[in-house]
């Protein structure tokens, strides 16, 4: 059994010293290496030694504050792989005990069990023989817990907040459990080494031994990294999670994020957004150091400044928010800028269900974003077409409050139903949103009929007439017969539906009768009148919602039909 | 006042925000080259590679650690050590703060936020004469001299002879002036034990009170 004497560099090779001891020195650091890894390094080779005692300097170097003595006995304390982690230390130094405390926190282990410190001003070296004689050595445990209630160790100043450890701790978690960690080595040997990392593993232990399988998402699609710590590791963890999965492209904002500042961030992932295409969007909150201040609202996050943007180019385009901020104002604001997943990067809570969590969401938003992004581009050019159009003064009015307020909102009013159909197929917290989203797009139909179509007469006396408001031209029947559509005048008293008054404005406008859209509002037709009002589910198999989670094909088919439908209707008045 | 201390640092955006939380304005340093992201940084950085003896008109080299290569780190701390050069590597991945000797001269290590703090303030307005300025910022002071009664603890532990040269004690001890001015401002060239404890008990009133 060894007792070991750690010595400074205060102290050259013939300082005598008793032969009790086993002298040793820890080399100082190459120029390029960490303290802690040159600590953790000399502590390791140190494992297969039998070790009764060590007995340390306060300060190993040339400069009394960096106390780096004191910070080896707290490697010794919190490094799990050493076998002699709980042997006596007796830490020597000139100074009083009250005065070290003061001049640092990390004295606090002078305080703790089986920890002595003698003053070297008072005692000599062969005193401390005596003293280690006189204790128990056999005090090789003890209650570790009073050890850490005792000590705090503080994370490395950079760590800008608890948030860029907890990444950093993810990223290793993570990495572990798809067994893709040999290939982040930099953050890896930070957190074995790193005194902090050491500390916050004793005190949150994850309980990780078990790895994950490979598993293979069967989505396609294009999906974007967005991580300011892309370089780190996430890009490599990235690579491996999507490895079996040959239908995904990975890219990933390759820009020097620390050099750039927060305009030319947002740009740049602007450019990529444009250029990439991305369905499903990974999307760090903090990217650059702006991101840290603590008085930065939510909305000036870097993060929800690009999910903003990305929501005016496409609100199809699904984010989930990867980010290892639990503050719940950012995920407020998050939510309210349209992301659609949120993931906490820590690292110590359950790393299984983070990383199924993470697989689900990247499934979902592929899946949504097949049909959304579509719907959403052919939105926009039909809402903008919408906007140009020069809507003519109503020339009947039949009902002076309902004509008057019609004419006065209705450029607004498509908007608006054309947008929350959009938002609510969007939104899967409304259980039934495809077949109320079919209801709002069946009612555009029907305003914009009321517009341009003047009713006289009523139903009940059978004395009922259409004209054209533009013309006071009656409007025609086209109906779909023996492959063709016809058009043939109608008798008074004879109704016209939905889709037939909207074929014949098509045509009024157009001059023409399109099979494949005309066929579009008649299924979007059909669906409003057979299922969306009846919700007794007498047609549940034919529901936009049970063929989303039974039939996707059909169902990715039939939304964009149905959207097509009323967009291009809406098109029509160009 | 020409430019002795050079700072290059890849990341405006972080000087930045540092500079603005510790309250330090370094353009009002004359004595401060402050090459900061842009052009001059590749190009400056390209000089350790190109023309090294562009560093000789500076005294004190202060580099983002991260932003130079391995290679250019390693030629950096070659050179400043056959040039006496002071040199400070600051990084976000450091987590301690070291001095370590290279050559006749000194390597700081040192955090990024440490870096950017009021220590800098205090090591520029004091022309950079003091390095643990730099490192711990007002306690650079209680830092010599906690390290000063160390050494002469150990020396004292380990007094056999009844006196010695007080030039020949203080030259081993290698105590910064003022501690010599201070401290050891006795008539005799001669120091005995007695003496020497008695500077020792000095020394821990004076660090008592420093540390408040």
């Amino acid at each position: 059994m060894k007792n070991i004497i750690l010595v400074s560099d205060m102290m050259d090779n013939e300082y005598p010293l008793p032969d009790f001891f086993d002298k040793e020195k820890i080399a100082t650091p190459n120029f390029d290496e960490e303290i802690d890894s040159a600590i953790t390094n000399y502590l390791t080779n140190l494992n297969n030694k039998e070790i009764s005692s060590i007995t340390l300097p306060v300060n190993l170097s040339q400069n009394f504050l960096e106390l780096s003595g004191i910070r080896v006995g707290h490697h010794i304390r919190l490094t799990k792989e050493l076998k002699y982690r709980k042997v006596p230390l007796i830490f020597y130094g000139s100074l009083e005990l009250e005065t070290l405390a003061k001049i640092s926190p990390l004295s606090s282990i002078l305080f703790t069990p089986n920890v002595y410190y003698v003053n070297i001003s008072r005692y000599s070296f062969e005193d401390i023989v005596k003293y280690i004689n006189a204790i128990s050595l056999s005090l090789n445990d003890f209650d570790f817990n009073k050890y850490l209630d005792f000590v705090r160790i503080e994370p490395p100043a950079n760590y800008q907040s608890h948030h860029s450890v907890d990444n950093e701790i993810a990223l290793i978690e993570w990495s572990k459990y798809l067994r893709c960690d040999n290939q982040i080595v930099e953050v890896k040997e930070n957190l074995k080494n790193g005194l902090y990392f050491k500390y916050h593993s004793v005190l949150n232990p994850v309980e990780s031994p078990e790895t994950g399988t490979q598993f293979e998402i069967t989505e396609k699609g294009n999906i974007l990294l967005i991580d300011d710590e892309w370089e780190k590791g996430w890009k490599d963890f990235y690579n491996y999670f999507f490895h079996y999965s040959g239908q995904i492209w990975l890219d990933t904002l390759s820009i020097d994020f620390k050099s750039l500042s927060q305009t030319e961030i947002i740009q740049e992932a602007k450019n990529k957004i444009e250029t990439f295409k991305p369905d499903v969007i990974l999307l760090d909150l903090r990217l650059c150091d702006i991101d840290f201040e603590d008085e930065l609202p939510s909305n000036k996050l870097t993060g929800i400044q690009i999910l903003d943007i990305v929501k005016n180019i496409n609100k199809g385009i699904q984010v989930i928010i990867t980010t290892a901020s639990n503050k719940v104002w950012n995920f407020e604001a998050a939510k309210k800028y349209g992301a659609n997943g949120y993931i906490i990067k820590s690292g110590i809570s359950n790393i299984k269900e983070d990383i199924k969590n993470l697989k689900t969401l990247i499934e979902e938003g592929l899946k949504r974003s097949s049909f959304l992004k579509i719907i959403n581009q052919k939105l926009k050019a039909a809402i903008q077409c919408w906007d140009n159009y020069k809507i003519h003064q109503r020339r009947n009015l039949t009902d002076q409050m309902h004509d008057t307020l019609w004419h006065a909102n209705l450029k607004l009013q498509i908007k608006d139903f054309l947008n929350n159909a959009f938002d609510t197929i969007n939104n899967d917290e409304i259980q039934e949103r495809f077949t109320i989203s079919i209801l709002l797009l069946y009612r555009v139909i029907e305003m914009l009929n009321e517009f341009f179509i003047v009713e006289e007469g009523t139903y009940f006396k059978k004395d009922i007439s259409y004209k054209f408001d533009i013309d006071d031209q009656p409007v025609p029947r086209i109906s779909f017969n023996t492959g063709n559509y016809n058009i043939e005048t109608l008798s008074k008293g004879k109704t016209l539906s939905t889709k037939e008054k909207a074929y014949a404005i098509y045509h009024k406008y157009k001059n023409v009768t399109p099979k494949d859209l005309f066929k579009m509002i008649n299924n979007l037709t059909e669906y409003r009148n057979k299922v969306a009002i009846h919700p007794d589910k007498r047609f549940k198999e034919e529901s936009l919602e049970y063929l989303f989670e039974n039939k996707f094909d059909d169902f990715k088919r039939i939304i964009v039909n149905h959207f097509n439908a009323v967009m291009n209707y809406v098109n029509s008045f160009n | 006042m020409s430019e002795k201390i050079l700072l290059v640092e890849d990341r405006p955006s972080r000087q930045q925000i540092y500079s603005k939380n510790s309250g330090i304005d370094l353009k009002r340093f004359n004595i401060l080259k402050n090459v900061c992201g842009g052009e001059e940084f590749h190009s400056v950085k390209g000089e350790i590679t190109k023309e090294i003896n562009y560093f000789d008109k500076f005294d004190i080299l202060m580099f983002h650690r991260s932003a130079l290569s391995t290679d250019e780190r390693t030629m950096i701390i070659n050179y400043a050590d056959s040039n006496s050069k002071t040199l400070v590597f600051f990084s976000g991945g450091i987590s301690a703060t070291n001095i370590q000797k290279v050559g006749k001269s000194q390597l700081l290590t040192i955090n990024s936020k440490d870096f950017y703090s009021e220590n800098l303030k205090l090591f520029l307005e004091n022309e950079g004469k003091e390095i643990s300025e730099l490192a711990f910022g007002t306690n650079w002071k209680l830092n010599q001299l906690t390290s000063a009664k160390e050494k002469l603890t150990l020396n004292i532990l380990n007094f056999v002879n009844e006196k010695v040269e007080l030039e020949m004690i203080l030259d081993e001890l290698s105590f910064p002036q003022w501690i010599k001015d201070e401290y050891f401002n006795i008539d005799s060239s001669e120091i005995d034990k007695e003496q020497l404890v008695s500077i020792n008990k000095n020394f821990e009133a004076k660090i008592k009170e420093l540390v408040g």
